[in-house]
């Protein structure tokens, strides 16, 4: 205690600036976070006190419920695609505009980073139509061209809605790891390069031994955060496709969201916020032990590196 | 080096206009309308005009504060109203807070009697349960006496009616039965295309689903894919399959207060009454021909009906303020007609149906100035209000006589008037019957209706099958919410559901426990 109390007297000033921010985090994520879990034994309109006690009785339906299952097969399909494919072409850009070559750099930078700044609202609504009057003429010419037999609906069918999501969604995205990796690019020490090309080395060799090795701690930092921010998709699948057609790309985001203010979607008597708080509690119970999975994985992997001889 | 150079540019250079053609500017859809107000009572009576009560004005100034979920033209009427009002009162003044979206009004409502901040007056929406409210909503019992009582339809005040718990009153209706109705659009230029009109040179209404199919297929044939016959807006399931289901109620399907629930038998009846087959059917025929704009399930209603408006598609179905809505954005758009709805081939067999009462406005059960939110109230539910509304073209009213095409100027408008006396009967009410039936509270089902439709349509589920579960789920939740109904005390049972004497094409007078 006595060592602990000298630590805290020595950092003062560390814990007055986590203080403000402490408070935020306590009221504004601990504090409803924890309230919500008594609502989950509720079933609770959100009008009032909830008084309707149902116990366990929505996680239990809610792990017998296919539709959610089905939102939750979608929520990873569409991070398992977009984590991948997105950090990809972060990186192959984030390496080209670390380029000494490149002109205007700067600008390319602004404009790579700019969907980031832009409300998703505004993205979905731009792609929504975009998807009728330029993916009706796509349709058009592939008709034409005797590829397909009928025009499509992209975000209407089934087939297509989900990848046209997990497309925009990514692209959306991109700004963040792109900037995390352009950080991490120029944080490298030039002379690495410089010796290595002494020693031979090709622009090949030198990506995968220099680039990639050096760039890896910042690599698991935005694949913890890309992930975890994928798993919480919920915007851009409500303003695009609202999780259909037939819950087609409905994800578990837009299932709590339906359940807490719809219930079916056909009229406000359905809400049930008790439901809905259950469903998030329990899809956030699981991606904590996804996450954690993944922290050792990922360590487990890096251990097993330095091991190897 | 140089091609090192090059290629950098040349990539960055193709990602940049992918980065680009994303920020391109959206075209602006015009504001989606909300949901159609409860619908109310057509009365049988001829009503006199109602005079201002007489009223002490109070020493001090009176600050109403009163909130609605109105959209901007009805809204605009309303602060007319309200300006009206206070030069009548002129020692009260009403604050007015619009949230014209519904979800987020119901929040913020919701929010208000959390805190015990709820305005003096405000709205609930339609399908609202008022027993879930009840104890934010002062009764109205001490005004609404037996004179006043008058101007509306016998049962409006009845036990069971939606404005009624129990021995209070909470509220009255003030928007028509009529405005449900769903109508056919018929853009006439397309029409004229296909060489589908008649020597007046107006569009040849379809009048059965065989017709529809056929004119939209030769529409989309004449158009050579600059156009359609049919579209809607899947965007929004309970929207687009909302039209549907009212249209197969007009085939003789069952009504609002519990859809797809078959009165006479007792039983839901989606799968087992060709009222509903019939329609989905004429929908999924007409997807096969191609006559169906193929970007249906992506469009919201606001898209769909300015695509109407552009001469994109032909046919579509819609409540009366579709026509309205075509006001602001082309304000020179009239070559259209409104038609009454395609019935099955095999010919009409219902309508559409309401019950007595009707709730709309509420007075709050902690206002500081009940006289005063009284004097409003009563204000909303007088004659030169209602008439009002119509001659602004804002819907039909509950009083009968202000519903008269020729108060209107608007040519559609007026037809939609003329249509909305004439398709819609009183239906049953088991909350009249029986009132202690407002204890039976079937929880949803998921999916419910709208989603099963727009998954049948977009093939991933089968018709038959999936129309039959759904019958199966939402007859277990009734019979599951009978059941936890009987163990709380409440007498009810599913007979209180059953009408079996009811004939569809005719008007039905619930009489209370029979």
């Amino acid at each position: 205690m006595g060592k602990f109390m000298h630590n805290v007297k020595k950092h003062v000033w560390s814990y007055v600036f986590i203080v403000p921010m402490a408070i935020l985090f306590l009221g504004f994520t601990v504090y409803p976070l924890l309230s919500s879990v008594r609502y989950t034994f509720y079933n609770w309109s959100g009008i009032g006190v909830p008084k309707d006690f149902v116990g366990f009785k929505h996680y239990i339906n809610i792990a017998k419920d296919p539709f959610f299952w089905n939102a939750f097969r979608n929520t990873f399909i569409y991070a398992g695609v977009l984590v991948p494919v997105q950090l990809s072409i972060a990186l192959v850009l984030a390496v080209i505009l670390n380029s000494k070559q490149l002109r205007l750099k700067y600008i390319f930078r602004v404009i790579f980073f700019s969907p980031v700044v832009t409300s998703t609202a505004i993205v979905g609504i731009v792609i929504s139509l975009l998807s009728i009057t330029a993916g009706s003429e796509i349709s058009r010419v592939l008709v034409q061209t005797e590829l397909i037999n009928r025009p499509i609906d992209w975000l209407g069918d089934p087939r297509t809605a989900m990848w046209i999501v997990i497309s925009v969604g990514t692209w959306i995205g991109l700004g963040y790891p792109l900037m995390y990796f352009l950080a991490g690019l120029q944080a490298i020490d030039q002379e690495l390069y410089d010796a290595a090309k002494v020693d031979g080395a090709g622009n090949v060799d030198l990506f995968w031994y220099i680039t990639v090795p050096s760039i890896r701690p910042v690599g698991i930092v935005v694949l913890l955060v890309t992930t975890l921010h994928s798993l919480r998709v919920f915007d851009i699948v409500q303003v695009m496709t609202k999780g259909g057609p037939y819950f087609a790309t409905e994800v578990v985001g837009t299932y709590i969201y339906r359940h807490a203010f719809f219930g079916t979607g056909v009229g406000e008597g359905d809400a049930n916020l008790g439901f809905a708080s259950a469903a998030a509690f329990f899809m956030g119970i699981l991606v904590m032990f996804i996450s954690v999975l993944q922290v050792a994985a990922v360590r487990y992997a890096a251990t097993y590196r330095q091991k190897r001889p | 080096m140089k091609y090192q150079i090059s290629l950098s540019n040349v990539l960055t250079m193709i990602v940049t206009v992918a980065v680009l053609a994303g920020c391109t500017s959206p075209a602006v859809s015009p504001t989606k309308a909300p949901a159609s107000p409860q619908p109310t009572i057509a009365p049988t009576v001829t009503v006199p005009p109602t005079k201002p009560p007489q009223v002490t004005p109070s020493p001090q100034p009176v600050k109403l504060v009163y909130w609605d979920w109105f959209p901007k033209s009805e809204g605009a009427y309303v602060d007319e109203q309200l300006h009206k009002f206070h030069e009548t009162y002129p020692w009260v003044t009403v604050e007015r807070n619009n949230i014209p979206d519904s979800m987020a009004y119901v929040e913020a409502i919701k929010l208000t009697f959390d805190t015990d901040q709820a305005p003096d007056v405000f709205q609930l929406l339609r399908r609202t349960r008022l027993r879930d409210y009840q104890q934010y909503v002062m009764p109205l019992n001490k005004w609404v006496t037996p004179e006043w009582a008058k101007r509306f339809p016998s049962g409006t005040f009845s036990e069971g009616s939606p404005n009624v718990a129990g021995e209070n009153i909470y509220s009255f209706p003030f928007q028509g039965p009529g405005n449900v109705i769903r109508l056919l659009y018929l853009n006439t230029a397309l029409f004229e295309k296909a060489g589908l009109v008649d020597s007046a040179g107006k569009p040849a209404a379809p009048k059965t689903y065989s017709q529809v199919r056929e004119y939209a297929l030769k529409i989309t044939q004449a158009c050579k894919g600059e156009c359609y016959g049919w579209g809607f807006g899947g965007k929004d399931p309970g929207n687009a399959f909302g039209n549907v289901i009212d249209i197969a109620q007009y085939g003789g399907g069952s009504f609002f207060t519990l859809d797809g629930f078959d009165f006479k038998t007792g039983k839901y009846a989606y799968g087992s009454n060709p009222a509903y087959s019939d329609v989905i059917s004429l929908l999924l025929g007409m997807k096969e021909d191609g006559s169906i704009i193929p970007e249906a399930m992506s469009l919201d209603d606001a898209t769909i009906e300015a695509l109407f408006a552009e001469g994109k598609v032909a046919m579509l179905l819609g409540k009366f303020s579709v026509a309205t809505n075509w006001v602001k954005p082309y304000p020179n758009f009239d070559e259209f007609e409104i038609v009454a709805p395609p019935v099955p081939d095999s010919g009409q067999k219902g309508f559409w149906y309401y019950i007595p009462g009707g709730n709309t406005w509420h007075m709050s059960a902690n206002t500081k100035y009940p006289e005063e939110v009284w004097l409003l109230m009563d204000w909303f539910a007088s004659k030169q209000f209602a008439e009002g509304w119509v001659e602004a073209e804002l819907g039909v009213v509950f009083y009968a006589e202000a519903n008269k095409p020729e108060y209107v100027k608007n040519r559609h408008f007026a037809d939609f008037v003329k249509f909305s006396s004439g398709l819609v009967k009183l239906g049953p009410s088991y909350s009249i019957r029986n009132p202690a039936t407002s204890a039976v509270k079937p929880e949803a089902v998921s999916p419910d209706w709208a989603d099963v439709f727009a998954g049948i349509y977009t093939g991933q589920l089968d018709m038959k099958t999936a129309l039959a579960e759904l019958d199966k789920r939402k007859q277990a939740t009734l019979e599951s919410a009978i059941q936890k109904a009987q163990a709380d005390g409440a007498e009810v049972s599913i007979e209180d559901f059953i009408f079996s004497d009811w004939n569809q094409m005719e008007d039905y007078v619930t009489q209370p426990n029979k």
